[in-house]
């Protein structure tokens, strides 16, 4: 059933009255507090969410409390949906979280956010922390979260996330921050996050997630934090899972530093770098020494302004690479000179010892205790070194 | 134009359906609103649908076992729910509570079904709760004829649970996307696709292929030669439950790819996470996954050819978790590592293998090995040469 919110005291008034399954229609006539929970399923949109710096579409003013609060500590929730609206700073106040997802005691099956604008929140602007019971599906389509000053976005506990064309920009302690989630990030933006000095995050971080997608993404003037050790566009940290990025573009002014994808020391992997764009980034995709295995493709740097030296971005690998594999070529162009194709071979997987599981005739690995390293191939069942000489 | 269905029901009116009624008298590019203010069931043939429509209810409403939403319910196991027949085409249907008549029989929730010389299109389904149903959850039912197959249809954040068949099937479709749509507890496969062209993104399958008399190959996700079969961010548990233990099966495919996906199971016996096998299956590209308590993460069988395996992720201890490829590889490439909590169980690189040298699309500097010579042979000025190992 549709209800309109006008009918009644508050929003709340009309949260209260809904039956699970009913539409709360939020009309933008005029802006509305903070302070509104959920504990059942319903769906609540509004006209919009307007422009940005005004009160039109359907405005929900942020000031001390979390605009939306969601909990399921009276039940499990099968579905809600929130879309058309926004959130925006009441200028004077400090306060609460845009939209905060709590599970105590039971799950969440179902939560989607379609069209919400988060713009100025003093805190976060999404928070989908199921601490407690788990949320299995996440869906935000379509939402932004601009100038918040701490994070756009903090997933923990999310079986599956899936961010589908949303932007996080300008936010002060990073863009999205998972944990321990399942997320998915398709042609999502982030830019010029992190820039406050208590930013703790990169554009991105990805910290100890089963999964982890990022495809088609836009990364822009990443390398503005105060802390220059967070001028990371996408960061990967801890644990093992599955991580593959590949079709993204990250772009930068005129810095001079800033990665494009790092992968820190004690990260498992195995993390899949498939082909990517980048302008101007120094280092294109880091992996620390003794961490993740993976696969690592050919990058695209297209490294100069036309009016600087340019940068020439590159790889930054541990040596030996342990584990990966693939090739880590590097296409040049806009470079003072001809364009550059930084050929290189073909990565081979390395270490102290030649592999004895997973293996098979016509293998290849690269041992680097023996003196000299050797170049080994499986024949017959046993490593046999090739002749180089 | 907006119709209520309730401004059709003739109140009082034996064997009155206000929904076909509405369906029936809609003009193509309509809305049907069906208010989830009481619950409905269908006639005895089902609800059709043969125009481009969209129909749509009240959001699901359950919480903790208290179900609101537009029910719909399925007056008996032997007919579909929703028949979508051409001319239809645009027809979206959202925000609905289909239950079906549980047991066994061939009513399926959704029915979509062209014919020889007449195709359907763009079919939207978003937020639907489909459960219970005697045969297939959602059934897309195309034709292998030029004019006959089902082109464009999309499943979102839909869930399909307790269906006596595969929660949904689909035959003879092309560009069928799947995303945020969870398949549970279906006595066949969650999704079975066949001669289509299928992608699943940010999919979770549980619990699926539990009915006794499934085929071996039966999986939780089964496609069977998809020109295009695209699984990616997917999320696959309990399927350890049922006979067929596995979780995604390519058979035949060209043209595949698995990536970021993450398989847990009960720690167990003979679970399998993605398999595959058929002649002529391949390329098909397993990029990085994770596991969790798998018997084994990856088998390709002998007739694959051209695969890509990349490095994967076991999480639990070693002895738990193999990869099985054929020998000779056929055209594989890659480095099937295992990552676990403790280490990698590192690999060498795979290199393309098969019983006799490549003689097609030769370039300078390739590498083969030749396991009837049992030698390593690179392209170099035009032939192949075994390169010298130390002896």
């Amino acid at each position: 059933m549709l209800i309109n919110a006008m009918d009644y005291a508050s929003l709340n008034a009309a949260i209260a009255a809904a039956e699970p399954g009913d539409r709360i229609y939020v009309p933008g006539v005029r802006p509305w507090p903070s302070g509104n929970v959920l504990t059942k399923s319903v769906e609540i949109f509004g006209d919009g969410p307007g422009t940005p710096g005004a009160l039109d579409g359907t405005t929900f003013i942020a000031d001390n409390a979390d605009v939306f609060t969601i909990s399921s500590h009276l039940g499990a929730i099968g579905s809600i949906h929130l879309r058309d609206f926004k959130i925006k700073q009441s200028g004077t106040l400090s306060g609460g979280t845009g939209i905060k997802c709590v599970t105590p005691g039971h799950s969440v099956d179902s939560l989607r956010l379609e069209r919400i604008s988060a713009l100025g929140v003093k805190s976060d602007a999404f928070v989908i922390d199921a601490a407690g019971q788990f949320v299995r599906n996440l869906e935000m389509t379509s939402c932004l979260a601009v100038s918040n000053e701490r994070l756009g976005l903090l997933l923990r506990n999310v079986r599956l996330a899936r961010l589908v064309n949303s932007f996080f920009n300008s936010n002060g302690h990073g863009g999205v921050y998972a944990e321990n989630s399942g997320v998915a990030i398709y042609v999502g933006g982030m830019e010029q996050n992190s820039k406050g000095a208590l930013a703790s995050q990169g554009q991105i971080e990805v910290r100890n997630c089963p999964l982890a997608r990022l495809d088609a993404c836009h990364f822009e003037l990443f390398a503005q934090a105060v802390n220059t050790n967070r001028d990371i566009a996408c960061d990967i940290a801890d644990g093992g899972g599955a991580i593959v990025l590949g079709g993204c573009y990250f772009a930068l002014d005129n810095s001079t530093h800033g990665t494009a994808i790092r992968i820190q020391a004690g990260t498992k992997g195995p993390v899949t770098v498939l082909c990517n764009r980048h302008t101007r980034v120094t280092t294109l995709v880091e992996v620390a020494a003794n961490t993740a295995v993976g696969a690592l493709l050919p990058q695209f740097d297209d490294g100069a302004d036309g009016t600087s030296a340019g940068v020439k971005g590159d790889y930054l690998l541990p040596s030996p690479p342990g584990g990966m594999v693939g090739c880590t070529s590097v296409r040049r162009v806009g470079v003072p000179g001809p364009d550059q194709l930084v050929l290189r071979g073909l990565l081979v997987p390395s270490g102290t010892t030649p592999p004895t599981t997973n293996v098979q005739d016509g293998m290849l690995f690269f041992e680097t205790d023996q003196s000299p390293p050797a170049l080994l191939v499986r024949v017959a069942g046993a490593w046999r070194r090739v002749l180089t000489a | 134009m907006l119709i209520n269905v309730w401004d059709y029901a003739k109140f009082g009116t034996p064997g009155d359906d206000p929904i076909q009624a509405a369906l029936d008298a809609a003009l193509p590019g309509d809305r049907i609103y069906i208010p989830g203010v009481v619950p409905y069931t269908a006639p005895s043939a089902g609800w059709l649908i043969d125009k481009s429509l969209e129909v749509y209810g009240d959001l699901d409403g359950s919480l903790s076992g208290t179900i609101k939403g537009t029910i719909l319910n399925q007056p008996n196991s032997a007919s579909p729910h929703f028949k979508v027949l051409p001319p239809a085409g645009n027809v979206h249907l959202h925000d609905l509570r289909l239950h079906g008549a549980g047991g066994t029989g061939a009513g399926v929730g959704i029915l979509c079904q062209s014919t020889t010389s007449a195709h359907l299109e763009e079919i939207r389904l978003r937020r639907l709760f489909v459960q219970g149903f005697p045969s297939y959850g959602i059934r897309f039912d195309g034709v292998h004829a030029l004019n006959g197959r089902i082109i464009g249809a999309s499943v979102f954040d839909c869930l399909v649970r307790d269906c006596s068949g595969a929660g949904i099937s689909i035959l003879n479709a092309d560009s069928v996307m799947l995303a945020g749509t969870s398949l549970r507890d279906n006595q066949g496969s969650g999704l079975t696709g066949t001669a289509s062209g299928i992608a699943l993104y940010q999919c979770d399958l549980e619990s699926n292929s539990r009915a006794a008399g499934l085929g071996a190959l039966d999986a939780n996700l089964k496609l069977d030669n998809c020109e295009m079969a695209r699984v990616d961010a997917c999320r696959f548990t309990g399927f350890q439950l049922g006979p067929v233990k596995k979780a995604v099966v390519l058979i035949g495919c060209g043209g595949a790819m698995v990536d970021a996906c993450d398989f847990e199971v009960e720690p167990g016996t003979g679970t399998e996470g993605i398999v595959v096998t058929g002649s002529g299956a391949g390329p098909a590209a397993i990029l990085s996954n994770r596991f969790k308590e798998v018997n084994v993460l990856i088998r390709i069988d002998p007739g694959a050819r051209d695969c890509v395996v990349f490095p994967q992720y076991a999480d639990n201890a070693a002895g738990i978790g193999t990869i099985v490829l054929p020998y000779p590889n056929e055209g594989m490439y890659g480095a099937p590592h295992i990552v676990r909590p403790g280490g990698v169980e590192m690999s060498g690189l795979l290199v393309p293998s098969s019983a006799a040298d490549p003689t097609t699309g030769l370039r300078q500097g390739m590498l083969s090995y030749n396991t009837t010579l049992q030698s390593l042979r690179a392209y170099v000025n035009g032939t192949w040469n075994p390169v010298a190992l130390d002896p």
